[in-house]
């Protein structure tokens, strides 16, 4: 009959001794049972000792037992290889390919601020400086003779006129009173208006060169 | 499935434009009913004074805006206005010169003026009636319910007067 070793009753026991008897030279993690058993055997026939040991106690302090040798010779621990060899398998499997999911943006509103009698307050206030009637033209920028165009033209032909002289051709500058740009410019206009009109004619020898206005034979004709 | 009450809140939550029963009914796929019946649950729930927003009928539509009182306070978090400055502006004139002659808002306004009065029709704010060659324009209920006023002349107080804002 087997006899069941009570904790008390093993721990009296030499086990560590019987342990590394039975274990000598057996690889822990390749323990050959046969050989385990046989050392077991020949241990009971040897020692006076009536000592049975399961043979899963055997196996069980076997791992510990390399468990502790690897603590002390600072190899990794079990746990540390399984991880090991966990991301060893990891390593050595087939990649695989990522699939990102859908990308959707949260949907958010435009703020829109609601309005205030302050915001229409200053919009009445802009609105009232702001507003010009349709049918009020702005003031002019430019200060306009009050004179019509038409006239200023023909007023300028008989300037010409008399400014002949025998001579039928008066050049540009000579008509200038002050010969600032504003004149000049309004000078040209009605001299191109004249020319236009067919009452005189306008030269120049060079490009950008001075302006020479060609009065017609018939002063009188020209002037009417 | 989402509560219909979650789509409607969603749906005026994001649009910029009061959206009408038909709309919210076809685009939500739900029957006008249910989204009448959601509609009162969501501006009951509004009207506690602990919330920000309120559920309110703009031309003939349902909108989800900031409450009046605190609008002030919560401006700098949108930058952009209800109305753009020069649509702003004409209803001012109108809000001013209301019963108006669409002719003398253009007159005042210029031509771009007409635009702005579309819009504000559009809004809900302005009402056009036929006049022969022109239109009067007449401020609405809305836009006294917008800015808090009772009346036209409150309103228009409001607007000459600082200090005399709507309660």
């Amino acid at each position: 009959m087997l006899e069941v070793l009570e904790p008390e009753r093993f721990t009296r026991a030499d086990w560590e001794e019987l342990f590394r008897e039975a274990t000598r030279g057996l690889d822990p993690w390749a323990l050959d049972i046969t050989v385990l058993i046989g050392r077991f055997r020949e241990f009971l026939t040897k020692t006076p000792v009536e000592m049975r040991v399961p043979g899963r106690m055997v196996l069980a302090s076997s791992v510990l037992l390399r468990m502790k040798s690897e603590r002390m010779e600072g190899k990794a621990t079990l746990a540390e290889a399984v991880e090991a060899m966990l991301a060893e398998e990891e390593a050595s499997a087939e990649p695989v390919v990522y699939m990102a999911p859908e990308l959707r943006l949260p949907l958010r509103r435009r703020p829109r601020a609601r309005l205030t009698v302050t915001d229409l307050r200053r919009a009445f206030v802009a609105a009232l400086s702001s507003s010009r009637p349709k049918g009020e033209k702005p003031k002019p920028q430019i200060e306009m003779k009050a004179e019509p165009f038409r006239v200023r033209a023909l007023n300028l032909l008989r300037k010409l006129l008399s400014l002949v002289n025998g001579h039928q051709v008066i050049p540009f500058s000579q008509i200038l009173e002050r010969g600032d740009p504003k004149e000049r410019v309004a000078r040209f206009m009605e001299l191109l208006h004249l020319a236009g009109t067919g009452k005189i004619q306008l030269f120049q020898q060079e490009f950008l060169g001075e302006i020479y206005i060609e009065v017609p034979h018939d002063p009188a004709q020209s002037a009417g | 499935m989402i509560p219909p009450k979650a789509l409607v809140e969603a749906a005026l939550f994001l649009a910029d434009r009061p959206l009408s029963l038909a709309e919210l009914s076809q685009k939500l796929g739900l029957e006008e009913h249910v989204i009448l019946r959601v509609l009162g649950q969501l501006s009951e729930e509004l009207e506690e004074p602990h919330r920000g927003i309120e559920l309110a009928q703009e031309s003939g539509g349902y909108v989800l805006r900031v409450k009046r009182e605190i609008a002030e306070r919560v401006r700098a978090f949108a930058p952009n206005q209800d109305l753009s400055e020069q649509t702003l502006r004409t209803l001012a004139v109108i809000v001013a010169k209301a019963p108006v002659a669409q002719a003398e808002v253009v007159r005042l306004r210029g031509q771009r003026a007409y635009a702005h009065i579309k819009e504000l029709i559009s809004r809900g704010f302005v009402q056009a009636e036929d006049r022969g060659t022109t239109k009067l324009l007449h401020v609405t209920e809305e836009l006294l319910q917008y800015f808090g006023a009772k009346t036209l002349e409150e309103l228009r107080s409001a607007l000459e007067n600082p200090g005399n804002e709507p309660a």
